[in-house]
């Protein structure tokens, strides 16, 4: 199977996933950050009583609350967790993570189990890792820095 | 002088230097691309830059009007550095207040990892997996930005291999 293939067929289980960073809704804003810095992750994810997620706040909520010129820091995340979010399961084709990325014009996707609780976290990253996955000898090169010319094979 | 001592070649052990010579076979139109294609192949256009001299301020606001992951801090059109939402969560978030006047040259990530016009659009993305890094700008021989290739632009050149296809 080429590339397409593995991407139309192989499960979201066969990519890369991060843990998820999740927070309850009375979380500060300042507490949900350092969370993120710690995690080096772009979002967390609030979830209610039962363990569902309810909310979603990311790197550009952060910005736009920053631009905005208001007090946030100790806000509750929850107040600013309106931020649309989706998901995804294990079983789902690589393809709807592509699709989903796309449509909503997010970073993030949570991976969610058959009763619908939170257990990973797929995006970006993920799908960079895994394209990079099938051109091994690009990201061996990565070391060296990158050249004005495209390396030929043929030719002393 | 010293003879150099050989070892007694085995027949079986020989291969043929040029048999690897021939053009690589891709398994899909996908794979073709991501390893043939300039890394223009993905849109790379409109690119948002800004002066160093820029205050944080200014470059975020910039950031939240635009609803962009990331600016690119130039010189003379030549790529300085940039800033991107992941540079605003670690540096600024958290003492916005009292930095918010300084140059944006002073929080930004410098000397970015980068790819140049004849690179492929598999180094790109592989230099976002290899360095954890979502944007990745792009340059000409002299240095100066063309573009800027960011996740949502990587995503919208991969599903059209499969909306088309």
């Amino acid at each position: 199977m080429g590339l397409r293939d593995d991407i139309l067929k192989e499960p979201i289980s066969t990519m890369p996933r991060r843990p998820l960073v999740l927070v309850k809704p009375e979380t500060t804003v300042r507490e949900a950050i350092q969370k993120m810095i710690d995690q080096s992750c772009g979002c967390v994810f609030v979830v209610n009583e039962q363990g569902k997620i309810d909310g979603k706040f990311s790197e550009r909520m952060l910005v736009r609350l920053i631009a905005a010129g208001k007090p946030y820091l100790d806000d509750p995340v929850g107040k600013h967790s309106g931020e649309f979010w989706a998901v995804v399961r294990e079983s789902d084709p690589i393809a709807t993570v592509l699709h989903k990325l796309t449509e909503h014009r997010m970073h993030h996707l949570a991976v969610v189990d058959e009763q619908g609780l939170p257990i990973s976290m797929v995006g970006q990253r993920s799908v960079m890792r895994y394209l990079a996955s099938h051109f091994p000898r690009v990201v061996l090169a990565q070391l060296a820095e990158s050249k004005l010319y495209i390396d030929q094979r043929e030719g002393a | 002088m010293p003879r150099r001592n050989r070892r007694d070649s085995d027949p079986g052990e020989f291969s043929d230097p040029l048999k690897n010579y021939g053009p690589t076979e891709y398994a899909d139109p996908l794979e073709q691309s991501l390893a043939e294609d300039q890394v223009t192949a993905i849109k790379c256009t409109p690119v948002i830059t800004v002066s160093p001299d820029m205050t944080l301020e200014e470059a975020i606001k910039q950031l939240a009007q635009l609803d962009i992951g990331s600016i690119l801090v130039t010189e003379d059109e030549r790529l300085v550095g940039i800033l991107s939402h992941r540079d605003v969560l670690k540096r600024v978030a958290g003492n916005f207040e009292q930095i918010k006047h300084q140059p944006v040259r002073d929080h930004m990530t410098r000397n970015p990892v980068k790819v140049y016009v004849t690179d492929p659009p598999a180094k790109a993305l592989n230099l976002m997996a290899v360095h954890s890094v979502r944007h990745v700008p792009i340059v000409d021989v002299d240095e100066r930005v063309v573009g800027l290739i960011g996740p949502r632009r990587v995503t919208s050149y991969l599903r059209q291999y499969f909306n088309a296809k």
